[in-house]
Formats: structure tokens, C-alpha cells, sequence
């Protein structure tokens, strides 16, 4: 079983200049936790994923290893963060795009990619190493409904 | 010239040979590619392979008081960080200032020179600065004016008390100075050129430092106590630091030296955190406490020590103390404000550690020309003012700049070489102005 037999295909990505809030808009719309950013030619340039966009609404400090405890010590701030969300906006994915995460091969054995979330902790892009294009998304949710499934 | 007691390589003059030891393990400390710790040991060890001196007035010359007090200063900040309670000084602070950017700045300024002048300064910024960019994120205000400030706060502060910075420490621990006698004679003045310090600062950065009611009510909704992670280790911190700073206090009467009294707390400190526990957890605890240690800062006082016991011992320093003089025609004055400039424009540039170790033989082989050791004070407080606050010069000149630097440009803030000098540098000079008005006041 390879991950091409597994994974969601052609699936939703963002173009290096769409916003943070059309990035916010389909995890809200989809529940998609990662959505992989493309350039103008379609070529994969990294992941926007939910824990991206959360950090931006956080001070920039809080996100640097353990630098600050906690922010225990900051009063409730709702109305803060809303005001903060429209201001990340209008920030386009392109340069936040993280090409750091590991990617799939679509021909890649389920075992790999198995290791690969281990020790990720995060859903996947399958890009095609010929042409950098982005050809599925695999989630470790769909992993292991493949093996539930085959057992 | 002091005779070497072993026998140099090939005949060679030991002068020589030390003093080639000493520019060449200087002189790779300063390039920075090699570890200072490394460097150091290399150069030790070459002063007693080349015959220079023997083992025995090698570890002779190993200032084994100042190694116990920064080991011991170290555990204790270590375990004391883990309550909170640092942190909870700067939420503090931006809670008392009522939200105003400027008060607070002048009030994180007054806390950062407090807690340098008990704490080392890199620890002290590691804990402050972070507290402050979240601070400044909810103000919505610039954070380099804060990030200046406390870094010229943290080494003003730091050389107010015989614990707050490495160069009073040994400058302290071979000149037999006491805590009370650092407190009494530098701190005085360390208190004005802070003022004028946050003076200076408001005059350059207040008008940038505008925020609305919104932002005011976020820090005001700020709850301080949050930041208390462990109530129990802040109970036992509290107090063990608190017998520790009175033993500081009271070292002369109890015949202690600073450094029994600091690794004494330190026990004390790991004693209290462990009771109860089992000895699993004590041991990976105690582990924990002892892994954060800087070790690197140990081995390079270790060697250093040896390395400067090499050229003291092959005369070099004595000559050196002697061209001073000199230089100087044998007036106190004179040299005491050559000592402060000279610190304070080396350690704008170069590590300030390796100057006070090799100033301080220079400077007690001057005693018998000033009238004995009770002669030379008004040039161990030139050398620490000189040493500490020159440090404030350039962004390399202390290692609470390179790390609040470092904090900031990882944190997406700029912080600039040129930047940092264009107003630190002046300030800097600001400083020794009127540490030399003092010292010209008070002493000569």
C-alpha cells in the first residue's frame, strides 16, 4: 500500500498571495488543520497550517521555545484578539509558508509516512518529486482508517 | 623580575614565552572561534608545559573563591528561576506603572538594575526581556527603547554589588573587598548614573512611546501572581537568598568568605527543593540544577586564572605596573582615571574578564608606591566601574547585550550593530564621566 492509494487528491491549496483569512476561512469551513501554499506556477513552496495562524495571533516571543512560562498572567482579551485576527488578515501566506515539514512521495510506503507523522505530529503534503506540484494531502486519520480498514 | 620556579623550554627567556602565551590565547579568545573555555585551558596548560610555572603555582593561582561564589550564585538562580518569581517582578512592574509605556520603562529599567545587581546579567535579561516584548506587544508601543534600556540597566546595575558582575567578583575576591564595601562605595553612584540613564532615555524615546486606554486596560487586566509557578520554591528561594545576601552583609564579622557563603546556600536551596522527594526525583532534580551551571564560564576562569598566574609570575606584570606608573609620574589620580578610561574603552570591545584578571596583579604590584593596599582602593573601584559599565559601549561589549540581541532578532525585532552604538556608546562615556567626577571626589 502506498500513500498514493491513500491520500485525498488535488486537494485545496492557497497561492503565495492569498491571505491569512482565506487561509482561516477554508480551516474553518473544512477543518483542515494544514493546507499546503503553491507559487504562480503551481510549484510547492511550504505548509500554512492552524498552528501558524494561531501563533500570529499571539505575541511573537510566547512562540520561541521556552522562553515565557506561560501567559497565565495576561487578563481575558476576546475583543483584543478579534481586533488582532482582522489585522493578520490581510497578510499574504507566501512568505509564512513553512518548506521545513517533510513531505510525501506518492509513492512512498504507508510504514514511512507512518514514522513521518510520528514524529511530525502533523497531516502531510504528497508532492511530486519531478515536478514540485502538490498531488494530495495525507492525514494521519486517513493512515490508519486504511489499516483499520484492511485488518 | 620573579624568578620562575620550573624550567622554561630550550632556556627560552620565561617573560617571553609567557607573554607570547598571553597575546596568543587572548588573542583567539577575542576572534571567537574557538571556545573561550577551550582557549583558556590550551593557554594554562602551555604555561605549565613550556616550564613557565609548575602545577603547584598553577592551581596557587586559582582564585578558588571566585570559582565557589559563581558556581554557588549559579545553582542558586537556577533553582530560584523555576518559582516565577523574576517574571513576576516585570508584570509587576507594568501593573504598577498604571499602563503608562514611560513609567514602565523607567520602572523595568529600576527592576533590571536591581535584579543584576543580585543576579548575573544574563540571566537577569534572559528573564526580563521576553516578559517585556509580551509587555510592549500589549501596549502596541516600539520594543527596542525597553530592550535598550534594560540592557544598559542590566550592566549599570550589575556593578553595584560585589555579586552582580564577574569583574567585581574577582576583583573583590583578590583585593579582599566585601559586599557591604561594594555597596558602600559604588553603589552610590551606580544610583545616579542609573537616573541619569533613564533620564537620558525618556528625553530620546518618550515621545515614541504613545498607547491608548485599550492597550492600558490590557495591562492593567494583567494579574501578577500568575507568574507564580511554584509558591513553595518561592517561599524557600526567598529565604535562602535572603540568608545568603546577609551573610554577604555580615561575611567580615562571621570570617566567611562570599564564596562559602554562596555554595553554602546553594546547598541549602537543593536541600529544601529535594525534601520529601524520592531519590529518583532528587537525582534527576539535582541533576537538572547542576546542568545549568555555566560551565563554559568555570573552565574559562579556571584557565584564565593559570594563564595570568604564568605572566604574573614570569614578571611581566609587575613591569607592566611599573610603566604605569610611569607613565602616570606615581600620581594616584593620574592612574586611577588612566585604570577607569582604559577599562571602560577595552571592555567596550574586548571580553572585560580577561582584563580584570591580568589588571588585578598589575594593580597590587602598585601597592607599595601608593602606601600599601589601603592605597590602591580608589583603583580597584576605577577598575570594576571601568570594566562593568564599559561593557554598555558596543552590542559585543557584554554578554547581556549579544543575548538580549539575540532575543530580539529572533522575536523579529532589528537590533543593529550601528543602531546600538550610535546611542549606547555616548551613554557609555556619559557614564565614566561621572564615575570619574565620583571617584576624583570621594577619593583623591
Amino acid at each position: 500500500m502506498t500513500v498514493r492509494s491513500i491520500m485525498t487528491a488535488d486537494p485545496l491549496t492557497l497561492r503565495g498571495g492569498d491571505s491569512v483569512a482565506r487561509a482561516g476561512e477554508l480551516m474553518l469551513a473544512h477543518r483542515y488543520l494544514i493546507l499546503p501554499v503553491v507559487d504562480a506556477d503551481s510549484r510547492y513552496l511550504g505548509v500554512f497550517d492552524m498552528w501558524d495562524l494561531l501563533g500570529l495571533l499571539l505575541p511573537k516571543v510566547a512562540t520561541l521555545d521556552d522562553l515565557v512560562p506561560d501567559l497565565g498572567f495576561l487578563g481575558d482579551d476576546l475583543p483584543g484578539l478579534r481586533v488582532k485576527l482582522r489585522e493578520i488578515g490581510s497578510q499574504p501566506v507566501g512568505p509564512l509558508a513553512r518548506p521545513d515539514l517533510p513531505t510525501l512521495a506518492p509513492n512512498m510506503s504507508v510504514t514511512e509516512a507512518l514514522l513521518l507523522f510520528f514524529r511530525n505530529r502533523s497531516a502531510l503534503p504528497v508532492v511530486d518529486d519531478a515536478t514540485r506540484r502538490v498531488v494530495g494531502v495525507l492525514s494521519y486519520w486517513d493512515a490508519l482508517g486504511a489499516i483499520a480498514k484492511d485488518s | 623580575m620573579t624568578e620562575s620556579a620550573a624550567s622554561v623550554w630550550f632556556g627560552w627567556d620565561p617573560l617571553w614565552v609567557a607573554t607570547s602565551l598571553l597575546i596568543v590565547t587572548y588573542g583567539i579568545i577575542m576572534t571567537e572561534r574557538v571556545n573561550r573555555a577551550v582557549v583558556a585551558l590550551l593557554g594554562a596548560g602551555l604555561m605549565i608545559l613550556t616550564g613557565v610555572i609548575t602545577q603547584a603555582q598553577a592551581i596557587a593561582g586559582e582564585d578558588f573563591n571566585t570559582l565557589a561564589l559563581l558556581v554557588g550564585m549559579m545553582l542558586l538562580v537556577a533553582i530560584a528561576r523555576k518559582s516565577g518569581m523574576f517574571q513576576y517582578l516585570a508584570v509587576w512592574s507594568a501593573k504598577v506603572a498604571k499602563g503608562s509605556p514611560w513609567a514602565i520603562l523607567a520602572l523595568l529599567s529600576v527592576v533590571t538594575a536591581l535584579v543584576s545587581a543580585l543576579l548575573d546579567n544574563v540571566t537577569t535579561v534572559l528573564l526580563i526581556a521576553p516578559v517585556t516584548l509580551i509587555i510592549t506587544d500589549q501596549l502596541k508601543v516600539p520594543p527596542y527603547p525597553f530592550l535598550f534600556t534594560e540592557i544598559l540597566a542590566s550592566n549599570i546595575g550589575g556593578t553595584a554589588t560585589l555579586i552582580g558582575d564577574p569583574p567585581n567578583i574577582i576583583i573583590g575576591s583578590a583585593a579582599g573587598l566585601s559586599f557591604n564595601d561594594f555597596v558602600v562605595n559604588v553603589a552610590p553612584v551606580i544610583i545616579v548614573i542609573l537616573v541619569a540613564q533613564i533620564l537620558i532615555n525618556h528625553l530620546v524615546w518618550g515621545r515614541q512611546l504613545q498607547t491608548d486606554p485599550a492597550a492600558r486596560a490590557r495591562i492593567m487586566a494583567f494579574n501578577p501572581r500568575e507568574t507564580i509557578k511554584d509558591w513553595r520554591l518561592l517561599r524557600q528561594s526567598l529565604f535562602v537568598l535572603g540568608l545568603v545576601i546577609l551573610g554577604f552583609v555580615l561575611a567580615r564579622f562571621v570570617r566567611l568568605e562570599a564564596g562559602t557563603i554562596a555554595l553554602c546556600g546553594a546547598a541549602l536551596l537543593l536541600l529544601l527543593d529535594n525534601l520529601g522527594r524520592t531519590v529518583e526525583e532528587q537525582v534527576h532534580r539535582i541533576n537538572d540544577s547542576f546542568a545549568q551551571v555555566e560551565w563554559i564560564t568555570i573552565f574559562f576562569f579556571i584557565g584564565l586564572f593559570a594563564v595570568v598566574a604564568g605572566v604574573e609570575h614570569a614578571g611581566l606584570l609587575d613591569w607592566f605596573a611599573k610603566e604605569i606608573i610611569g607613565l602616570t609620574g606615581g600620581n594616584l589620580g593620574a592612574t586611577a582615571l588612566v585604570i577607569l578610561w582604559a577599562s571602560a574603552l577595552l571592555s567596550a570591545l574586548i571580553d572585560n574578564i580577561p582584563f580584570v584578571a591580568t589588571m588585578i596583579p598589575v594593580i597590587k604590584n602598585m601597592a607599595p608606591a601608593f602606601g600599601g593596599p589601603e592605597g590602591l582602593l580608589p583603583l580597584w573601584w576605577s577598575l570594576s566601574l571601568g570594566a562593568c559599565l564599559g561593557g554598555n559601549g558596543t552590542l559585543i561589549g557584554a554578554s547581556a547585550n549579544l543575548t538580549v540581541a539575540g532575543i530580539a532578532e529572533r522575536a523579529g525585532i532589528p537590533f543593529r550593530f550601528l543602531t546600538f552604538l550610535k546611542l549606547a556608546f555616548p551613554m557609555m562615556l556619559m557614564s565614566i564621566v561621572i564615575s570619574m567626577v565620583y571617584v576624583w571626589l570621594r577619593y583623591l
